[in-house]
């Protein structure tokens, strides 16, 4: 290694990649304790509309089943929308997990199966049989950008960026030589390694119970 | 998951045997597609039959014509990183070193590669429609987001792709699929094994019902291509992507001229796209862009467009251009420095 060496550019190893990429790491959710249980989260199969049913019952009688939990028999949730919402949060009504009936978007969490082990909690979770009436939806971004929803420019608690300078669109305009395109890049999503979504004794703690970070124990 | 019963074959008759009477088992093996596909409901078999035990899958070894006879359980590593494969088959060990992962490589078998299901989302999304997963149910690729699909013999009920990067390979050294089943044993020319959707997508190769993959023949005649080959592969970002477009490309030089050429397109097709017109175009020819866009014009003819991938078309006709001249000059496109030469 030459010693002026820069950390910036150039590939570093992570502590823990030895570990991780061997399967000796211990990941968050293979931590276990007593009378631990396990949950599976039942999505959306649409996009947008209502929910007017759910047969929970076949999911219910399977053996090491605690509890199906639904809109309509989930514990008392915070109900004011500051309870869900961080400080820096975009404005607006934040999403609540097992509020209602409502669907908002495909993939939505709607129902939680709380079981003794993580395999009977995924298996019953697939008898959950739900029903819906469906609402026409816009998934396409391209094709929704003309509505879309402007940001106030002003929030509490939060600097507004700065002001542009100079006038970067007549500059392109007057340009002796422009070069124009579209360029599409790749979705890229932020997924830490240690996922403790889905697979995992802690049910999205920041939603479920924003302030305890506790595991559902039986 | 479902609830399965779980069955350790010992020899390749119990498998059929086992296979012949249910024709919801599955063989597992590396389980590194099947066990994803079961946590999604896409697979709901009633058992598994876990070959990994059968010595007669196993092992990599010299065929009497001089080819080489690679077992259905040899792992996609134990493959790309066999002497003889690199030494005589090298491209064979480039278009499995661009695929997956070193860990997932290590798993997944040579017959499991064969037997991959498609990435396409909705095939894997059972609250979908999708012909290939539940016939009759209507395709949701063909209305929806349809950038990963098929460019080339599609059909108006499928245009999932088969995502394989080794089967572009073996289809360009023109492998043979070695199989047995209730009737005895049969050999598959790899073209003839992954077959177009059509109106049955719910099949993605020729395997008959109680029919297991023995091995896959290398024929003696690949090796000719060892010193001029590539396998290109583009796709979103430089790893653990599956292909938009690959490319296998070997030539056999005699000189400045071609003498003959192999090309193999992968991720535009439900099976690695070969054409032999494409091919023949490029034997007497001097090894030159011009040669190569013909072939590659030859090669995409009939391609078609859906709303998200028509770009496909012209990446794939600029892809066999590009690998067809790394094959030219033997300079083959790295798997461990992925920049594009």
């Amino acid at each position: 290694m030459p010693k002026n060496e820069t950390h910036v550019g150039s590939p570093h190893s992570r502590v823990d990649g030895p570990a991780k990429v061997t399967g000796t790491a211990t990941y968050a959710a293979e931590f276990t304790t007593p009378d631990l249980a396990y949950a599976y989260i039942v999505e959306s199969t649409i996009a947008r509309g209502r929910i007017t049913g759910i047969d929970a019952e076949a999911a219910q009688a399977v053996p090491g089943v605690i509890r199906v939990f639904t809109h309509e028999n989930r514990p008392r949730t915070a109900w004011f929308s500051f309870k869900y919402k961080s400080m820096v949060g975009p404005p607006g009504t934040p999403f609540r997990p097992l509020y209602n009936n409502e669907v908002q978007y495909s993939g939505q969490p709607i129902v939680l199966v709380v079981a003794e082990s993580f395999d009977v909690a995924r298996h019953a979770a697939s008898l959950v049989q739900v029903t819906y009436e469906q609402h026409p939806h816009e998934t396409d971004l391209g094709r929704a950008r003309q509505d879309s929803y402007v940001p106030p420019s002003k929030r509490l608690g939060i600097a507004p960026p700065p002001k542009p300078r100079g006038d970067a669109v007549k500059a392109f305009g007057e340009a002796p030589v422009r070069v124009s395109g579209e360029y599409t890049i790749a979705t890229e999503h932020h997924n830490p390694m240690v996922s403790i979504r889905r697979r995992s004794p802690v049910i999205r703690p920041w939603r479920w119970q924003p302030r305890s970070c506790s595991r559902i124990t039986a | 998951m479902n609830r399965f019963s779980y069955h350790r074959a010992d020899t390749v008759e119990d498998t059929i045997k086992l296979l012949s009477a249910d024709p919801t088992a599955r063989i597992i093996a590396g389980g590194t597609n099947l066990v994803d596909l079961m946590k999604y409901l896409v697979e709901t078999p009633s058992t598994l039959i876990d070959v990994t035990r059968i010595d007669a899958l196993k092992g990599i070894t010299e065929t009497e014509d001089g080819g080489l006879r690679i077992g259905a359980l040899v792992s996609n590593s134990a493959v790309a990183y066999d002497e003889r494969v690199q030494a005589r088959f090298p491209l064979l060990a480039s278009a499995i070193l661009a695929g997956a992962s070193p860990q997932l490589r290590n798993a997944a078998t040579t017959g499991g590669n064969l037997n991959q299901r498609t990435r396409c989302y909705y095939f894997n999304d059972p609250a979908t429609p999708c012909h290939k997963r539940e016939p009759g149910s209507g395709c949701s690729a063909i209305v929806g987001l349809n950038r990963i699909h098929a460019i080339l013999g599609a059909s108006d009920q499928c245009i999932a792709t088969h995502p394989s990067d080794m089967c572009v390979g073996l289809a360009a050294l023109a492998a043979e699929v070695h199989v047995a089943g209730p009737g005895g044993e049969r050999v598959i020319p790899f073209a003839d094994y992954h077959r177009l959707p059509g109106d049955a997508p719910q099949q993605d190769n020729t395997l008959q019902q109680g029919e297991i993959v023995l091995a896959v023949v290398l024929p003696q005649g690949g090796q000719g291509y060892a010193g001029h080959y590539s396998y290109l592969k583009l796709r979103d970002r430089l790893s653990y992507a599956f292909a938009l477009v690959s490319v296998a490309a070997a030539l056999e030089m005699d000189g400045g001229t071609i003498a003959s050429a192999r090309i193999a397109l992968g991720g535009v097709a439900h099976k690695p796209w070969r054409r032999q017109e494409a091919e023949a175009a490029l034997s007497g020819r001097a090894a030159e862009t011009s040669a190569f866009a013909a072939a590659a014009d030859l090669l995409l003819e009939g391609a078609v467009g859906h709303e998200h991938n028509g770009f496909k078309i012209d990446l794939a006709r600029r892809a066999v251009i590009r690998a067809l001249a790394q094959a030219a000059t033997g300079t083959p496109q790295s798997q461990t420095d992925k920049r594009i030469a």
